[in-house]
């Protein structure tokens, strides 16, 4: 689909009570991203996953076409999706 | 636990460890709930910032506080979930005191390309394998700084070293097979160390004016009188907290005072310019202690930090050194205090005046067998009050050394017992020891008793004054199982033993004396 910039594939490794994570989801929302939101806490294998693969524990992890960052850092994630100030 | 008790117990752990609490009430009432819900999910009050595994060691490790938060704190300022925040959130990276948790230190991950937090690279000798210019590791502290690195949090906790020699645990006792049947119950624990009756001959090591010590001093000392055990004022108290903190470390002692034990006040070279063993006398001290050196920190004195320049000239006037960190930071050095020994007899002639026990701490090394020796045969000549010496070693605790100079100097204080004269005072050995194990092994080495700090410190920590009993009363009943198990009614019996101690390596034997 030349021209048409399609939109990053986006998942976002989360949970209920985490701040940070909270942060991550509302910067989405307001930029009107859609992303898929996996619960690690209700999700053992989605845990399980996210901590092979970063080898730490910190959550959001926010996968961006297979780009990994871990914590929300609004800079960095607005540089994997291609976002201009 | 509810939220509220919850949230008073992160403001005090916040308030103990320097930190403090998010201010955004919505922010913290967020985590709070997070922790309670992960404590009825899953039994454990686990960050809800962090995935649970489903490893049950790697989850004990983001148990909040989590293993991660100090680190966090002094590089970003808060921690993962931000329910600790740094005090002073525009505070930049100390770059002036280095410090470490341990000796294991966090970087990011090159090998994917991926800027992870804090991965942990476990590196004894303190070398990160891949460089990323992160600068945390202990090299990149030293690079950074200039300054050899020291635990954190100063004040707040208390230290030892991490490197494992061998020690008491690399001897086991050999029961007696033969004999009378002993009941532990039975044991009788009494004895005399230091020109002091005593339920037990273990004492409460010296703990000075630090904050985590001072925090603990009124605990230590009724804990100590209830326990029939001596207890130790450490150094610079009184230049800290006044003649009122020294009466007040005295009298919690003598208020509880049961007959045994006694409260005894150290004095280092600062701490005898300012007559503190006269004072301390006057107030109700039972004994006092000449502080020659410390197993944690030989060559060094006591030291803290603190802010502000009129407390620095107040203790520039007692005699401390004080180094000027800038940004009205200081330093307050003690002197490591020089031991010459005719110096030393005439200082011990003249605290003999003072008509109570001296004691004497010194650090084990190299001169300690003449140092004894020289003792022992000047209180003969001049009828010294000198009625104990602490033998401090590897392994003890402090308030503030650098790892490097805690991990490689110093050796075990049981490793001097064998080499030591026949003595006219008592031998009380310290650093590293913390059950009733290592206390009947080295009696059976030939020590007469032993002083313990941190278990101490831990105890009065967890329960209180409540808590140094009970310690005591564990290492008692440890003591008497072994007594026991070598078939002695008395605890005094199992002096010298030694041949009832195996060493379980050559190095061990060698290093006890035991062939």
């Amino acid at each position: 689909m030349e021209g048409v910039k399609m939109q990053k594939t986006i998942k976002i490794y989360s949970a209920p009570y985490c701040t940070f994570c909270l942060m991550a989801k509302n910067f989405l929302k307001k930029q009107g991203i859609v992303y898929e939101d996996i619960n690690v806490q209700e999700d053992e294998q989605a845990a399980r996953y996210i901590y092979e693969l970063t080898n730490q524990t910190t959550i959001p992890v926010i996968i961006v076409d297979g780009e990994v960052l871990i914590g929300f850092d609004e800079a960095k994630l607005k540089k994997a999706l291609d976002i201009k100030d | 636990m509810n939220k509220e008790d919850l949230r008073k117990y992160s403001n005090l752990y916040a308030e103990g460890v320097g930190y403090k609490l998010n201010p955004e009430k919505e922010t913290i009432d967020r985590i709070l709930d997070g922790l309670l819900n992960n404590e009825q999910k899953f039994g454990y009050r686990y960050c809800p910032c962090r995935v649970i595994t489903g490893d049950k060691q790697q989850d004990s490790r983001i148990i909040c506080p989590c293993e991660y938060h100090h680190r966090e704190i002094e590089v970003l300022g808060h921690c993962a979930c931000n329910l600790f925040l740094r005090r002073n959130s525009t505070q930049t990276l100390d770059t002036r005191a280095p410090k470490m948790i341990d000796r294991r230190h966090y970087n990011w991950d090159i090998t994917t390309g991926r800027h992870l937090l804090f991965v942990e690279h476990s590196s004894p000798n303190g070398i990160c394998s891949n460089c990323v210019k992160c600068g945390l590791c202990e090299v990149g502290l030293k690079a950074r700084t200039g300054k050899t690195p020291f635990p954190e949090v100063f004040g707040a906790s208390q230290f030892g070293a991490e490197k494992r020699l061998p020690d008491l645990h690399d001897l086991q006792i050999v029961p007696e097979i033969i004999g009378e049947e002993v009941f532990f119950n039975d044991v009788d624990t009494s004895a005399k160390i230091g020109g002091f009756n005593v339920s037990l001959p273990v004492s409460i090591a010296a703990i000075g004016s630090t904050k985590i010590g001072w925090d603990n001093r009124k605990e230590l000392s009724v804990g100590a009188a209830l326990a029939g055990i001596p207890a130790v004022v450490g150094e610079n108290v009184y230049a800290t907290h006044g003649e009122e903190g020294l009466k007040l470390a005295i009298k919690s002692f003598l208020d509880n005072y049961q007959g045994k034990g006694a409260i005894i006040v150290q004095a280092n070279v600062e701490d005898q310019k300012s007559q503190v063993p006269e004072k301390a006398v006057d107030m109700g001290a039972q004994g006092i202690e000449l502080k020659l050196g410390q197993g944690a920190k030989m060559g060094l004195g006591g030291e803290v930090k603190f802010k502000g320049k009129e407390l620095a000239e107040k203790y520039k006037k007692m005699g401390y050194k004080i180094i000027d960190e800038g940004n009205d930071d200081y330093e307050r050095h003690s002197a490591p205090g020089s031991i010459i020994l005719e110096e030393l007899k005439k200082n011990l002639i003249k605290y003999s005046d003072l008509k109570v026990p001296i004691w004497i701490k010194v650090a084990a090394g190299h001169g300690i067998v003449e140092l004894l020796d020289f003792l022992s045969n000047a209180k003969k000549k001049e009828n010294l009050r000198l009625e104990a010496v602490t033998i401090d070693g590897y392994g003890g605790g402090t308030g503030m050394s650098p790892w490097m100079i805690m991990n490689e100097t110093g050796i075990p204080s049981a490793s001097v017992i064998s080499k030591l004269k026949s003595l006219n005072f008592s031998v009380i050995v310290a650093g590293g020891y913390c059950d009733g194990g290592d206390v009947a092994k080295a009696l059976m080495l030939g020590a007469d008793a032993v002083s313990m700090g941190r278990p101490y410190l831990i105890a009065a920590n967890v329960a209180q004054e409540k808590g140094v009993v009970n310690f005591t009363g564990a290492a008692k009943e440890e003591l008497q199982m072994i007594c026991a198990c070598l078939r002695k009614n008395k605890l005094a019996y199992i002096q010298g033993m030694k041949d009832n101690l195996y060493p379980l390596s050559r190095n061990a034997a060698d290093m006890f004396g035991l062939h």
